[in-house]
């Protein structure tokens, strides 16, 4: 059954035009991106480094920047698929073509998550294959590439689950994609009030997204942060499916 | 022979805030039943319909489809149940095969039947022509039609349609009407409406709900052996520039009983065509200027109209 909606969900995102402008500017705006830190490296940098002992190279200074990059404008672009997904759904009514079947709000909830999740690899992927191409030219560390590109999914799918359970709470898209980028400033500014000197604080930096995901990409993996962003996951899409269960959904 | 219950409704009730939308809701639907359920807009009739669904909790009361609980086994419940809503369901950038594809999918339509399910569903509902199209492009009438094929796509036992024919033209709704007529053969089908035509000529059974509370629950055989429905009883629909009283209307021999609507109009029970003459007499010598007379036919609406507009009675202004 999840399958059915995982499927349905991929299939719909792109038989509409949105999914195919909003990557192709995401692609264009990243390309551009890397290019000027590519231009960057070039001409200010790379000089800078001769001689150095363990000098940073390509990867550090334009790749784990570029994804770093790539994770947030994937922040604010896939979590839009989850208001078509689940707003869009509730404000034309066509949620209860879902809710009058036998079939769970869990299967529901699931089913538009992995969906959105398969989005976000999707985007990553091909993001990340611009990054990739420099490696026919210069050599780079695949390890720590791969190291970025997981903290960019991680961080964009975790994200999406905050996204699906926003979505679900309202029937009015402007108010939900509003509501989402409310969030992730919340975020930013926990990022940067807890690594403010005056006022810094552990809390505030473990709670932001943003901390983990500096630091996943390094390219250091390592399992706090991993499991931060799941766990970050599984609170919201807990809540989504008791919203969905007891919430009035009509 | 032993009727088969497929829809218990057991003292349903629901408010919204301090508004009681419906208040103890009890009927019963058999294996074969085509039921319409009649209200005016507000009712209660898709409040009514939303948590027979379980797409809204009540506050209070059960509903057992096939005798599980759609709140307790809400899977056991809705696998026999197909449901269109006022506005349908539809994926509008999906192609109507892919559609039904996915709602027999959801509905638990296993693989090897599959294609079986969605021609059948395309038959029924005369899809044929349009099944390769996309269903934004469909008119309205047949985006209707692929909102009944998803709800029957499984072959549930009990099919509700909530005002199918809303928005139609007369030649769509006579379509959508003979699907019903189909759809009854194989299907009991709960039915919300406010078109009593409609009722009368594709169910067997009538509910009526106003202002929350079911007025009546009786077959349409039932109806016109009522008393209230006796043949030498008859009504008639009056309008006036004018305003008589309901008591001068009530004096006039021949009356049996006078209501009158927020909106002036005037609904007379006679027993004598003197009434009639008496009323077209005293408009001209009272100055009521009468400028509308129209016999109500069909016991339906009459007993609708009985039921419904007895609490909307209003004396005008004399």
């Amino acid at each position: 059954m999840i399958w059915s909606i995982i499927g349905n969900e991929f299939k719909r995102v792109w038989y509409a035009p949105i999914a195919w402008v909003l990557f192709a500017i995401a692609l264009f705006v990243l390309g551009l991106l890397l290019l000027i830190l590519l231009n960057n490296f070039y001409s200010e940098v790379q000089f800078k480094l001769v001689g150095l002992e363990q000098a940073p190279g390509l990867t550090d200074l334009v790749i784990a920047p570029y994804i770093f990059w790539v994770a947030i404008v994937g922040v604010l672009i896939v979590p839009l698929f989850s208001v078509r997904s689940s707003t869009e759904e509730r404000y034309f009514g066509t949620n209860l073509l879902l809710s009058s079947a036998p079939v769970s709000a869990t299967q529901i909830v699931l089913g538009k998550y992995f969906a959105l999740v398969f989005l976000a690899f999707i985007y990553t992927l091909m993001c990340s294959s611009f990054a990739l191409a420099l490696g026919y030219f210069t050599p780079i560390d695949y390890g720590k590439i791969a190291a970025a590109c997981l903290a960019a999914f991680l961080f964009i799918s975790s994200f999406n689950a905050a996204a699906l359970f926003i979505a679900n709470l309202t029937r009015v898209p402007i108010i939900a994609t509003v509501t989402i980028i409310g969030l992730l400033l919340i975020m930013v500014m926990l990022y940067m009030s807890g690594s403010a000197t005056a006022s810094s604080s552990h809390l505030f930096l473990y709670l932001s997204n943003l901390t983990h995901l500096m630091n996943l990409i390094t390219g250091s993996v390592d399992t706090t942060h991993v499991a931060y962003f799941v766990l970050f996951a599984i609170l919201f899409l807990t809540l989504c499916i008791r919203r969905l269960k007891y919430g009035d959904n009509c | 022979m032993t009727q088969e219950t497929l829809l218990s409704v057991k003292g349903l009730s629901r408010s919204f805030d301090t508004q009681k939308a419906i208040e103890e809701i009890n009927f019963e639907i058999q294996r074969g039943e085509v039921v319409a359920l009649l209200g005016a807009n507000g009712a209660g009739k898709s409040t009514t319909l939303n948590i027979i669904t379980g797409n809204l909790t009540p506050d209070s009361g059960e509903v057992l489809i096939c005798d599980s609980n759609i709140t307790t086994h809400p899977k056991q419940a809705k696998s026999n149940l197909g449901y269109l809503p006022d506005t349908p369901p539809l994926y509008r950038e999906l192609t109507v095969r892919e559609y039904l594809a996915f709602a027999a999918r959801i509905h638990g339509v296993k693989k090897q039947n599959l294609t079986e399910s969605i021609y059948h569903a395309i038959e029924v509902c005369g899809l044929n022509t349009v099944e390769k199209k996309l269903i934004s492009n469909l008119s309205k009438g047949f985006k209707q039609r692929v909102g009944i094929a998803q709800a029957i796509i499984h072959n549930p036992a009990l099919v509700i349609l909530d005002e199918p024919t809303v928005g139609l033209d007369p030649i769509q709704m006579q379509d959508i009407r003979e699907l019903l007529e189909e759809l009854s053969k194989n299907h009991s089908v709960l039915l919300s409406t406010h078109l009593l035509a409609e009722a009368e000529t594709t169910c067997n059974r009538v509910l009526i709900i106003d202002h929350g509370f079911l007025l009546l629950d009786q077959t349409l055989e039932e109806l016109n052996q009522s008393p209230s429905n006796r043949k030498e009883t008859k009504r008639v629909k009056l309008r006036f520039y004018g305003c008589p009283t309901i008591d001068e209307l009530n004096a006039i021999p021949g009356c049996e009983s006078v209501s009158c609507s927020q909106y002036g109009k005037y609904i007379c029970r006679y027993s004598d065509m003197q009434f009639i003459q008496q009323v077209q007499a005293l408009s001209l010598e009272k100055d009521w200027q009468l400028y509308e007379m129209g016999s109500i036919s069909g016991s339906l609406e009459q007993v609708f109209l009985d039921l419904v507009m007895r609490d909307s009675i209003t004396p005008p202004e004399a």
